[in-house]
């Protein structure tokens, strides 16, 4: 659900007029609210940036995200970053079977 | 905005969590559909002259501060978070809240972009983040509310570019 609620305090930001870009895990929730940009990262939830002392994935995710901040993107772009997870965690937290 | 049936058309997680936290944990939950995307400001300068405002959904709390609900009901409230706080505080429903204690940054990265600031990628953090707590199944206050009295404080802040991390 912090998906939605990124969405939406995003879309509130938008509408002051401010310059705003987001994280998204789960792109079809996202695609829901439609906040003006978002950056997909196929990462588990509780591990938005990435793992646990892994600061280069984490540093290259938020350097991703904030360079496109700058780039001619359509309302409502989603884009993919192209960030994956090495293991289940993720498909399982999908379905449910993990935290 | 909301259609007449909407889950019939939510697909993947979406369905799987609309229908999750129904029988769980609050039965009128639905998702906020919206047919247009908001507004797109782009940033007008280099991100490593901008200010950046962090604003995150991973229930960031400092020391002194009251924690965030954790009722079936969800939290509105946000919480203000100094830039220089190095002492993060992390309260969720939703996520392994323990596993994260052990790096905040993985979903609430502030210590990280002071780095960044110190390295030179971002121009300097604004005075203050904000923190909710990303659980809101009833997201009235939220978006009459509290939403926009953070957009209104970081506009007073002169924030260039805001990133928006969930957890």
């Amino acid at each position: 659900m912090c998906q939605q609620s990124v969405g939406l305090l995003q879309r509130i930001f938008d509408d002051h007029g401010l310059a705003t870009v987001s994280i998204t895990q789960v792109p079809e929730i996202t695609a829901l609210v439609k906040p003006s940009l978002a950056a997909f990262v196929a990462h588990p939830f509780g591990l938005t940036l990435g793992a646990v002392a892994d600061k280069n994935t984490q540093r290259a995710v938020i350097r991703r995200c904030l360079a496109e901040s700058t780039q001619e993107h359509p309302a409502g772009t989603i884009l993919d970053l192209g960030f994956r997870w090495p293991d289940d965690l993720r498909e399982r937290q999908l379905r449910k079977d993990a935290p | 905005m909301q259609e007449s049936d909407p889950h019939k058309q939510y697909v993947g997680f979406a369905r799987v969590e609309y229908e999750h936290v129904r029988r769980r944990f609050y039965p009128a939950f639905d998702w906020q559909v919206h047919t247009e995307p908001s507004p797109r400001r782009i940033l007008d300068r280099p991100v490593d002259t901008a200010r950046l405002a962090l604003v995150g959904t991973a229930g960031a709390s400092v020391p002194g501060q009251s924690p965030f609900s954790l009722g079936h009901e969800g939290d509105p409230s946000f919480r203000e978070i100094p830039a220089d706080a190095d002492r993060i505080r992390l309260s969720h429903v939703g996520y392994d809240v323990p596993r994260a204690r052990k790096d905040p940054d993985v979903v609430f990265p502030l210590a990280l972009l002071r780095d960044m600031v110190a390295e030179g990628d971002i121009g300097e953090l604004a005075p203050r983040a904000y923190s909710f707590m990303g659980y809101i199944p009833e997201v009235d206050g939220l978006i009459s509310t509290t939403g926009p009295e953070v957009a209104r404080r970081l506009r007073a802040e002169a924030v260039d570019l805001v990133l928006l991390v969930p957890s």
